[in-house]
């Protein structure tokens, strides 16, 4: 991968341009808050197909979905600020009623951060990739979840504001948290017998404040996740910190290259492999890492009962980088655009048609959370991660070597 | 009788003494360049991300006892190799420098198989051949130090034998890209400059298709032919212009590292043996001509040389002769394989194939344990995800993580389990198909120089065929 030389000053104001007219173009995703439409950053639509000769702009691609990965975000952080105010409430009183507004918002924000997941590129990637700043751990650290320390952290009760709670450690703060905090209706903890908080009676001296204690626990938690969300959104955001124009016409983050941005996009999307298909299928259906039949405990957001909602949103957040926005938007510029300007379009079409199947696949589960799946019908949830694996299949064979992608920070040695 | 002539013929131009000037610049510049890739991997990182990260290493035939050092060690074995670099260049205990240089640098590539490159092996070789030449006895340390050791000429068969490593490079580089993958579908070429079609003023052109099969036809005479080029005096010149400009262009269109700055370095062998005097006459001429000082004139190897290397002996001429042989076979032993060594990787290493394939794949392991439950196991579990990719197109590779699956599950008690193997492989753009049999249990399979019929074989279709790409105009 080679850094391109930096355009001249009459290419970088047609660029500026270009970026313009391909917002124009990609903005059209499910959200009900802030789109990033026309005039954000400027674009034109990035492929041309003729006989025999097309075009292609990396950048105008690169635009597209920097400005779908600001939508989903300020979407989000919408939710999240919704979530704060809806705990704030249950701190303040915390009824049933209360309380199940807050787990309704909670669903809301996880479903959209879901999307989110297959979108780690840009501010919520981590710091070793280029352009990351780690702000997705401090928002969902899944898998880095510990139940049991959020139940130390009840008896200590110090989390009266969100900056008593800023400086503790990942596990015990974010959406992981909250889904203890929300949804666990009982009065024991997840911590074993030898526990301090079990053998000191730290634990049991807790029980009446219980639910009020995790009210304002929740409340700190969701404030953190909301100015987090607000942060990350700012980054994206052409008026603020307009990361859309640092993916799409890149600068020192990405070398000038696109292709570097672009694998940065590319290799955010094998999410899907490594946490939805691995974690988050292979093992609660017992294919892999499960000493028993299968392995519902390992199930992420069971508590929740998201775990069908996370793996369908994985896969919609996948289709959306993929096509550029919905899979119906022809005007949205995605890598089904690259395909096609390369005339891939047999790849393309597979690859639509397989995301298409893995979520036919995961909608022909009835049950609304797959622990109950994997009780009555565990051969439904393998049929999942069979199909989800053929999208990866295609993805790491044949589409990288279409489009020359390459993992962030590649190069551990020379290429001949 | 006419054989002994015809023997004695072939020694004495193997003995002929030639000016050390030639040589003596090409261990220079080789032990730079040897130095300035070990700084550089350090300062990559690399260190870390080949020898530290990993928790499994592919090991070659023979080789399974080289270990990875601890941290320390390991940077310390880089640097060693920078520091012998230079020894090399300076000529300071030149023969055992260049031998510990030899050892240090194939060590470093012996520990793990992802980490093989083409020009590694050829530094490998180099350095070999440097520590059985005495080029350290001109223009070095060593001559300051012990001064009767000086040679005023260097024999002929070290020119040769650089020349004929350099030649066979270039040759069977050239022979591994005799496919119509290459030649009628210009991939991978295609794929490679279709990604670098956002070069300013080349990249419109480089995405398209006559360009690639220009570029992949010009690639195979190129390669062909230079050696020739390089050898004829008539044509040298332009040739090298020619070299270096190849090796930029690869260099600035390919993450190809050190490989351009090692091959335009080691093409210096086919000038004359003085062209260093040459060059410096040529620049003291200039600079009289432009008023400077008079200078006298350098010695040439027209004046007879006073000391000379001692003649090749018969061992050496042996081993010389079974290096040469070992060279012409290895690269050609593919041919003994079925099928395409593209794809079965039956005779890739170690055979100058370099740069003619793009493959990426997806590779999960079917692990069924005595119970008959059946476990996905994903290559990652073991490699990093450098090792997982370089492994995913290599079944000798496959092979041995399937293995070490295997002894792993014994480990935890789970064992003897069957190990199988689903990989997916794109060649050159086509299709993913199935590399290896994933019907056969790999841990039933030892590894050899045999016919893999457990690797499935080669896709029937050509590659894909892309569309001519252009940025689009602005």
């Amino acid at each position: 991968m080679v850094a391109p030389k930096p355009f001249g000053v009459g290419f970088a104001a047609l660029g500026s341009l270009a970026v313009a007219l391909t917002l124009g173009h990609a903005a059209c995703v499910e959200s009900t808050s802030q789109t990033y439409g026309p005039g954000s950053t400027g674009a034109e639509a990035g492929a041309t197909t003729g006989s025999g000769t097309s075009s292609f702009d990396k950048r105008a691609l690169l635009a597209s979905l920097g400005n779908l990965a600001a939508t989903e975000t300020a979407s989000f952080a919408d939710r999240a600020l919704e979530l704060e105010a809806t705990t704030n409430v249950l701190a303040a009183e915390p009824t049933a009623a209360h309380l199940e507004a807050a787990r309704e918002a909670y669903r809301d924000a996880m479903k959209v951060w879901q999307r989110l997941e297959v979108m780690q590129y840009g501010p919520a990637a981590p710091s070793t990739i280029p352009g990351g700043r780690d702000l997705r751990d401090a928002i969902y650290a899944w898998p880095s979840i510990n139940r049991c320390a959020v139940d130390q952290e009840l008896t200590k009760d110090e989390h009266a504001t969100p900056e008593a709670l800023a400086p503790k450690l990942l596990n015990v703060r974010g959406l992981g948290a909250l889904e203890r905090l929300l949804f666990d209706d009982s009065s024991s903890n997840a911590c074993g017998a030898p526990n301090a908080i079990n053998t000191t009676g730290a634990w049991a001296s807790i029980a009446d404040d219980l639910p009020a204690r995790r009210a304002r626990y929740a409340a700190s938690a969701a404030a953190l996740v909301a100015r987090t969300a607000e942060q990350l959104s700012d980054a994206w955001a052409p008026t603020m910190g307009n990361f859309i124009g640092e993916l799409s016409t890149p600068g020192s983050t990405y070398k000038s290259d696109p292709a570097k941005a672009l694998d940065v996009v590319a290799y955010a999307l094998l999410y899907l492999d490594t946490k939805t298909k691995d974690l988050k299928l292979a093992v609660p259906a017992g294919l892999a890492s499960c000493a028993t039949a299968t392995c519902p405990e390992a199930l992420e957001l069971g508590q929740a009962r998201l775990s069908k909602a996370a793996i369908r949103e994985n896969l919609i957040g996948f289709q959306r980088v993929f096509h550029g926005g919905a899979p119906f938007d022809k005007e949205a510029l995605g890598f089904d655009d690259w395909l096609d300007a390369l005339g891939a379009t047999e790849l393309r079409a597979e690859l639509a048609a397989s995301i298409a199947a893995a979520l036919a696949a995961i909608d022909a589960i009835e049950e609304e959370d797959l622990a109950e799946t994997l009780k009555t019908q565990p051969k439904r949830v393998e049929d999942v991660h069979l199909a989800v694996r053929s999208i990866l299949d295609l993805y790491k064979s044949q589409l990288v070597t279409v489009l020359d992608l390459h993992p962030p920070n590649d190069a551990p040695t020379d290429n001949d | 009788m006419i054989e002994r002539s015809l023997a004695q013929r072939l020694r004495a131009r193997l003995d002929a003494p030639t000016d050390v000037a030639a040589l003596v610049a090409f261990r220079v510049l080789f032990g730079l360049v040897v130095a300035a890739g070990a700084l550089r991997f350090v300062l990559e990182g690399w260190v870390a991300r080949c020898y530290l990260e990993p928790t499994f290493f592919f090991k070659y035939w023979g080789f399974s006892w080289v270990r990875a050092w601890p941290a320390w060690g390991m940077y310390l074995h880089v640097a060693l190799v920078g520091v012998l670099g230079l020894a090399v260049a300076a000529g300071f205990f030149y023969r055992a420098s260049a031998a510990l240089l030899f050892l240090a640098f194939t060590y470093l590539e012996l520990i793990d198989v992802t980490v093989y490159l083409n020009h590694y092996y050829l530094v490998s070789l180099l350095s070999l051949l440097l520590a059985c030449m005495p080029l350290g006895q001109a223009y070095s340390l060593d001559v300051l130090r012990r001064p009767d050791h000086r040679l005023d000429a260097f024999p002929a068969w070290c020119t040769y034998l650089l020349r004929f490593q350099l030649g066979a490079v270039y040759i069977f580089a050239a022979l591994t890209k005799m496919g119509t993958d290459w030649l009628l579908h210009a991939q991978p070429m295609q794929l490679w400059l279709s990604a670098r079609s956002d070069l300013p003023i080349v990249g419109p052109y480089l995405g398209r298709f006559e360009v690639a099969l220009a570029m992949s036809w010009a690639g195979f005479l190129y390669d062909f032919t230079i050696p020739l080029w390089l050898s004829w005096h008539r044509t040298r010149g332009l040739a090298y212009a020619a070299v270096c400009a190849f090796h930029a262009a690869v260099g600035v269109l390919f993450n190809i590292g050190m490989f351009p700055f090692i091959m335009t370095t080691g093409a210096l062998v086919f000038f004359p043996s003085s062209w260093p005097r040459m060059i410096r006459a040529s620049l003291r001429r200039r600079a009289s001509s432009a008023g400077g000082p008079q200078v006298a004139e350098p010695a040439t190897p027209s004046e007879a040389p006073r000391a000379l290397a001692p003649r090749l002996g018969r061992i050496g001429l042996v081993l010389g002769g079974a290096f040469v042989v070992a060279q012409l076979a290895l690269p050609l032993r593919h041919l003994a394989y079925p099928g395409s060594v593209l794809w079965s990787e039956q005779g890739m290493r170690w055979a100058w194939k370099v740069l003619v394939r793009e493959k990426n794949g997806a590779v999960t392991y079917v692990v069924r344990k005595r119970d008959g439950r059946r476990e996905l196991v994903e290559p990652r579990a073991y490699l990093t995800e450098a090792q997982a990719r370089e492994m995913s197109g290599q079944p000798d590779l496959i092979l041995q993580l399937a293995h070490h699956i295997g002894r792993d599950f014994a480990a935890r008690g789970e064992g003897p389990v069957e190990v199988r193997a689903e990989a997916r492989v794109s060649l050159n753009g086509r299709r993913p198909k199935l590399l290896v049999d994933p019907t056969v249990d790999l841990v039933t399979i030892e590894d050899g120089l045999g016919v893999a019929r457990w690797i499935e074989p080669e896709p029937g279709e050509p590659p894909l065929r892309l569309k001519s790409l252009a940025r689009s105009s602005r």
